[in-house]
């Protein structure tokens, strides 16, 4: 019994309301954007939630809050969604981060899954993807299908999330083609759909045919199919804005994830955890391969696919040097995660700069 | 039930106590407040242990436990396990650590136990674990100077110059050329990176920019990463191989007077414009009396560029006057059937009144006229957006630059005096465009600035710098050359010329004798007004013409400069007087070029006020007129007879 509890009671009167039990537990759903977006970050959420709710039926009701505000000013509509009964909220941003730990510390008996932070409560989990690996198969894709030996690619912030991208794509398409150049755009946004257009058409003006992406719109992938390049999606399949363009994409792949925490809820044995799921969660997902990427190169890109998701295969597998020429892994050496969440430079063979 | 005994006994004697509290309490008071904020105490704090604070307060003693909330005040306990974790995105977290296991950090804050994956977070503070305290620098260090002597001690801060050291005999200050560092705090010491903006104009001045930095970083095997910022502003990494960051280059779009402000106040390195400044102009930015912009900024003609009229390329209409472009402008032409086109009203569009290309309409076209804007006019702030306004509709006309890439017609135009002028490059090169702008790369006189901002602005002008300019739809001012048959256009004008009587006719019969075997120069050299001294862009041409000598394309072929005058005065003077002319750049040809030219190489003619480019009846006309032209014809080529 908390004492301070009754005793603020007997003195001030003030009393912050419980969470009414509901027959059918009651799951929301946080979005930064519109849940109707055709594609990208929140659409692959918003499958996630409704894969919850196939999968359950009517043993649970789930609800969406879209365009909620990230950062503190989010709490409002957490608050809301705690006080309307919800017994479980996935706060699907990095920026919901601060205001889902006000949230577990007000409401301790809600349960919360927040999406690619790092800080966890005993009723808060965190998840993420591990974005990087499905970017080894785009590298052995664009090492073979260029032309010109450029990749143009639009990043969008120097945090070690991005960087792990870059690298690891560009890795496995020096394995294949050791001519090839990524030219890099900061874009310092993950959406801004003038200024990815803009990026993709420079690029390809300055030599790239193959576009990768580490932003949220689908203007890259257009701007390729406009001016007949390939292109990789990103979170989504994009190939109807690509039908000839886009040769894979890495897509987010939310369903399986959620369907497996809101059944520990239901059994209750959930926990709090910290996931971090490559290709053998199902968490990410690659996209059908174009046709015309000749068999044999599909082929050796399922292979590292299958590779990867069986743990036989690392993205990060020494010898790998910096791209200061100092030492990084040796022969058969891996990155451990503490590496790989660190990452703040670039792979030997990359000529771009790391804004500081 | 403690609680309830104790707070019995307090309230029969609540004043006095009260008072007392008052009284004792000065030096433990605080503040227990919850996060919630429904819940706060002042009082005097007791004591307190790991679970429960105990607080004295008016109506009574009450234990509050610790981590439901904070304790405000001096008297509050600090733990020896409080420590900070701040993170790289701006997010931190304080509180007591309860344990670290290498990959997670436990800490107890006053919203709660939360668990910290380490890698996101730096520990600071007396709590943090030993493993984590290591990775914070180890700041000792020895400072070593070459005659032995030596400083041991933490290092505070390096910047740039001097080492900050704090030693065992006080803090001190030492000049960083005269020691070498040993430790691994030291600093890296390496070169020093360029950090510099450049003021531009917007659209073809920032891709300008930008294709000539790819090109200048590729000749010096360096690496260039663009950056986009939320201002809009692009950022330019130029790095070495090893991806050492070696120039950080923040391109500001903004127009012409912004950016000569931004270079006077020591906000960028280079400030580049779509015209050159008068005098005036820099006054009004400055508020100094200027009479001479030289006095304050050097100035370096960079690319050609001129204002043309644009219709939609369904529209009929080929030619477009000045005086028409007035007329349109000023809505006394409101239909295109009175300018031989459909019978469709003009839909008028225009930049808003603080564009660069408003104010140059303004001052070339309309104010001569004392006109002004048309108050129907589709007022617009971009110039994608003037640019796509045409393209969509096939009545609209504007003026706008030679140099945006729209889907849409440029016309030609007609001076006053009727010559005739499409804006093809070679027509800016010369000046016999009437609405030709210079573009201009800036410094400011005795400012210093980065060795690499020299080398960026010298290539800017440079020949490679030039093919950047046309890359992006600027015209360069890199030799182009003309063959007689090309100059149709200009010839016919100059021969239904108004004024020109049997003398002219004569001297105009010798001139096309001349050149009608020869090739000329886009560089047409003009003179500062009554002088024979070439003006800024002439000597830049001499030295490019040098250049052309020098490389040997010329060693077969005759330089002719070819001198003409305004229509003011007597025909037999000015031709006297163009003849001079010509005679002073050959002189300037042949001192630049000893050894490379004879007197015998270089022919030199003067015509007088034959063949005029511009309109004899205004200023800027006249001194058109007053020109040099440069020609060259093969070795066995003759005048015809």
């Amino acid at each position: 019994m908390r004492i301070i509890k009754s005793f603020a009671v007997l003195v001030f009167g003030l009393w912050a309301p419980l969470a009414i039990a509901q027959d059918v537990p009651k799951i929301a759903f946080v979005y930064i954007s519109p849940a109707a977006d055709p594609i990208g970050w929140t659409h692959e959420h918003e499958k996630g939630r409704q894969a919850v709710q196939e999968f359950f039926g009517n043993r649970v009701e789930t609800a969406f809050f879209e365009n909620t505000p990230e950062g503190m000013d989010g709490l409002e509509t957490l608050r809301q969604i705690a006080n309307d009964g919800y017994d479980m909220v996935f706060t699907t941003s990095f920026g919901y981060m601060q205001p889902s730990i006000q949230l577990a510390y007000e409401f301790p008996d809600i349960t919360i899954e927040q999406a690619t932070g790092y800080v966890r409560t005993d009723n808060m989990s965190t998840f993420n993807i591990r974005f990087y690996e499905g970017r080894v198969s785009q590298g052995i894709i664009a090492g073979q299908m260029t032309k010109t030996n450029k990749v143009g690619y639009i990043a969008a912030f120097p945090i070690p999330e991005v960087i792990r991208g870059i690298n690891a794509a560009f890795l496995a398409a020096r394995s294949v083609n050791p001519d090839i150049e990524f030219e890099i755009v900061w874009l310092n946004s993950w959406y801004n759909p003038p200024a990815e257009e803009a990026a993709a058409r420079q690029l390809i003006a300055n030599g790239a045919d193959i576009l990768m992406q580490h932003t949220d719109t689908a203007e890259p992938m257009k701007v390729a199919e406009e001016l007949g390049v390939f292109a990789f999606g990103q979170s989504s399949n994009m190939v109807a804005y690509g039908p000839s363009a886009q040769l894979s994409a890495t897509a987010d792949h939310w369903g399986p994830y959620y369907i497996a925490r809101v059944q520990a809820f239901l059994d209750g044995t959930w926990e709090s955890t910290d996931t971090w799921g490559g290709l053998d969660s199902g968490m990410v997902e690659i996209s059908p391969f174009s046709e015309r990427i000749p068999m044999r190169i599909q082929d050796q890109a399922n292979d590292a696919i299958t590779r990867i998701r069986s743990g036989r295969l690392h993205p990060f597998t020494g010898p790998i040097r910096k791209q200061d020429g100092t030492g990084w892994l040796a022969a058969g050496e891996t990155a451990s995660d503490s590496d790989l969440l660190t990452m703040g430079f670039f792979v030997e063979g990359i000529t771009g700069i790391i804004p500081r | 039930m403690k609680q309830f005994k104790t707070i019995l006994s307090w309230s029969l004697t609540a004043t006095t106590v009260f008072l007392a509290t008052l009284v004792s309490a000065q030096e433990n008071m605080v503040t227990l407040r919850s996060i919630t904020k429904d819940f706060e105490a002042t009082g005097a704090l007791v004591s307190s242990d790991a679970d429960f604070y105990v607080l004295r307060t008016i109506i009574g003693e009450m234990n509050v436990p610790r981590d439901e909330v904070e304790c405000i005040g001096e008297a509050c306990p600090t733990a020896s396990t409080d420590v900070l974790l701040s993170s790289a995105d701006g997010s931190s977290f304080s509180g007591e650590l309860l344990g670290y296991d290498g990959t997670n950090y436990i800490l107890k804050t006053t919203i709660g136990v939360l668990t910290i994956r380490s890698e996101f977070v730096q520990c600071e503070g007396a709590g943090c674990p030993a493993e984590t305290q290591m990775a914070q620098a180890n700041t000792a260090i020895i400072l070593r100077s070459g005659d032995g002597t030596f400083f041991e001690g933490e290092l505070q801060e390096y910047d740039g110059t001097n080492y900050i050291l704090k030693t065992s005999v006080g803090v001190l200050t030492i000049r960083g050329e005269f020691v070498k560092c040993e430790g691994e705090a030291c600093p890296d010491t390496g070169p020093v990176v360029a950090r510099f903006n450049i003021a531009s104009p917007r659209n073809e001045g920032e891709a300008f920019i930008g294709d000539a930095l790819a090109r200048f970083t590729e000749e010096k095997s360096l690496n260039l990463t663009r950056s986009i910022g939320g201002t809009g502003n692009t950022q330019y990494l130029i790095g070495d191989n090893s991806g050492a960051l070696v120039a950080d280059i923040t391109v500001v779009a903004a127009n012409d007077r912004a950016s000569i402000e931004d270079l006077f106040s020591n906000g960028a390195a280079f400030a580049l414009t779509r015209e050159a400044f008068s005098p005036q102009a820099v006054a009004d930015v400055t508020n100094m009396a200027v009479t001479d912009v030289n006095e304050f900024l050097d100035a370096r003609p960079i690319a050609l560029d001129a204002i043309v009229a644009h219709v939609n390329t369904a529209n009929r209409v080929d030619s477009i006057s000045i005086t028409q472009m007035g007329d349109i402008l000023s809505g006394r032409i409101t239909n295109w059937a009175e300018i031989g086109g459909d019978d469709q009203p003009i839909t008028l569009h225009t930049m808003n009144t603080d564009s660069n290309l408003a104010q140059m309409i303004d001052r070339d076209i309309l104010s001569p006229r004392g006109l002004q804007v048309g108050a129907n006019a589709m007022v617009h702030d971009t110039l994608d957006d003037l640019g796509k306004a045409i393209a969509a509709d096939k009545s609209a006309f504007t003026m706008a630059y030679r140099s945006g890439n729209y889907d849409t017609k440029i016309t030609s135009t007609r001076n006053v005096c009727n010559m005739f002028s499409s804006a093809n490059s070679f027509s800016l090169q010369t000046g016999e465009y009437p609405l030709t702008s210079t573009w201009n790369l800036y410094t400011l006189k005795n400012r210093e600035i980065p060795d690499i901002a020299v080398a960026l602005a010298d290539y800017l002008v440079s020949d490679q710098g030039q093919a950047a300019a046309e890359t992006v739809g600027l015209v360069s001012l890199a030799i182009d050359q003309q063959p007689m048959s090309a100059q149709g256009e200009r010839l016919l004008s100059a021969m239904l010329a108004e004024g020109l009587n049997s003398k002219g006719i004569n001297a105009y019969r010798n001139y096309l004798a001349e050149v009608s075997t020869a090739t000329r120069l886009s560089t047409t050299l003009r003179f500062l007004t009554g002088s024979s001294t070439l003006d800024a862009r002439a000597l830049a041409d001499l030295r490019r013409i040098s250049k052309l000598v020098r490389s040997g394309e010329l060693d077969r072929d005759s330089l002719m400069v070819i001198g003409f005058s305004d229509a003011v005065g007597n025909f037999g003077g000015n031709v006297n007087l163009s003849r001079n002319r010509a005679g002073v750049v050959k002189g300037l040809l042949l001192q630049e070029n000893v050894g490379r030219l004879e007197a015998s190489d270089i022919l030199a003619f003067g015509f007088g006020p034959v063949a005029p480019v511009g309109c004899n009846s205004s200023i800027e006309g006249r001194s058109l007129n007053r020109r040099v032209e440069v020609w060259i014809r093969g070795a066995n080529q003759e005048r015809l007879r």
